[in-house]
């Protein structure tokens, strides 16, 4: 197709022409095939992406797709995750109570004593996921400048929203920059994240204030989750922490 | 699923104005039984992932053009398409007990085809689309030159390379199904 013809179809199909030039368009096609054949190719072209319902319906099929493979490959690691998470309560109880002595450290110093990164879950993706291969191996070095920094690129698709705070605010904390971290994460206080991610998110919205000085606020919050917890373990470390302030 | 006719109006009237909650419900009521059938007839997650988006917009197309009265059993319908499409994809004949006798569907090349532009549409570069974009806004090459801050012939250069790259994709997409001969 020559350039005078593509300007053409595009004209006669943005409806630029008269209606005499849209009639001798019009006879062209019927008596040009090679003509007509261009034409109908645009004119598909033209249709399909004018259509911007239609495109927004693709794209929201496709953000549906990603987002429940992220939940899938979350709830996959659950059970690995709550015996890690047993785990570690039960270690952090034993180490408190071999440390610890009437008047305990400062507040301050207590978020780095309860201060253990949540699993990476990113990790529970398949083989050929190398994207996030960076990311991942940072966090489990626990090198917080460059999880940080690597967090920054990641997508909402890819790690949904609260996820992604809560990490970030792990990063921060693990390099102790309890302000930001409380920035963060204070919102959630308001607007609840997905129940699976809330309550971690109080505990480290708590070791931030924590660190922060702001032991009172600290101590409500943690009050208050422990009341709303499940888990028996989670529970045990959240009386751990409160018995420590 | 429950086959309950008032929640199958309401979640496909849902669907035809493209509302998430309508994706996301489809989703989680076909996706597990579609995955599975691609997993056991040569296919892997993407590819079930692929044909998930493909059937769900043709079925969104349909209901845009009509009411959908015809759906009585969503199972069954939703069912039908992709199996069709997938051994379609296959380029394989339904073999007589595979064939799903409540529904028969059938794609129209034109929706085929609309749906293969928008898919590559959507994997263009963000310049092509925003080009492109003008393009349909009816934007001539002067005003598309200095929209896009350049020369006429580059913005003229431009639009051109955009369209042929948005082909040639489409190209690729059928050649990929006629390489499964």
């Amino acid at each position: 197709m020559n350039e005078n013809d593509q300007v053409l179809i595009e004209a006669y199909l943005n409806g630029q022409l008269t209606t005499e030039q849209k009639l001798d368009f019009e006879k062209r096609c019927e008596e040009d095939q090679a003509f007509r054949n261009s034409f109908e190719e645009e004119k598909q072209i033209y249709l399909a992406l004018n259509d911007r319902e239609a495109y927004d319906f693709i794209v929201k099929t496709r953000e549906v797709l990603i987002r429940n493979e992220v939940n899938r490959s979350i709830l996959s690691g659950t059970k690995r995750i709550s015996l890690f998470l047993a785990v570690c309560t039960v270690l952090v109880i034993a180490v408190y109570l071999f440390y610890s002595s009437p008047g305990s450290s400062a507040p301050q110093d207590l978020y780095r004593q309860f201060f253990e990164p949540y699993p990476m879950v990113l990790s529970e993706r398949g083989p050929g996921e190398n994207r996030f291969s960076a990311l991942i191996g940072a966090y489990d070095r626990g090198a917080w400048t460059e999880v940080q920094s690597e967090l920054e690129q990641v997508s909402g698709d890819d790690l949904p929203g609260a996820l992604k705070d809560l990490y970030l605010s792990i990063a921060l904390l693990g390099q102790g920059d309890g302000v930001r971290a409380e920035e963060i994460l204070t919102k959630y206080l308001d607007s609840p994240a997905d129940s699976i991610y809330q309550y971690t998110i109080e505990w480290y919205l708590a070791l931030a204030l924590l660190k922060n000085g702001k032991t009172e606020t600290a101590k409500t919050l943690l009050e208050d989750l422990e009341d709303k917890v499940n888990s028996t373990k989670a529970r045990e470390r959240i009386k751990a922490l409160l018995k420590a302030i | 699923m429950k086959d309950n006719p008032k929640n199958t109006k309401a979640l496909l009237e849902a669907l035809r104005v493209g509302k998430r909650e309508a994706i996301q419900k489809l989703y989680e009521d076909f996706f597990p039984g579609l995955l599975l059938f691609v997993r056991n007839n040569q296919g892997n997650d993407e590819d079930a992932k692929d044909l998930f988006q493909e059937c769900l917009f043709y079925l969104y197309r349909h209901l845009r053009k009509s009411d959908g009265k015809e759906i009585e059993n969503l199972p069954a319908y939703f069912r039908a398409m992709y199996r069709n499409r997938w051994y379609h994809h296959l380029n394989r004949k339904v073999k007589e007990d595979e064939v799903l006798r409540d529904y028969e569907i059938v794609i129209s090349g034109e929706d085929y085809y609309y749906y293969l532009y928008l898919i590559a549409f959507e994997k263009l570069g963000d310049d092509c689309k925003q080009v492109l974009k003008y393009y349909i806004e009816g934007k001539n090459t002067q005003e598309l030159a200095r929209l896009l801050d350049t020369s006429v012939d580059y913005a003229k250069r431009k639009k051109y390379l955009c369209k042929e790259n948005l082909k040639k994709i489409v190209s690729g997409l059928l050649q990929k199904d006629l390489n499964n001969e």
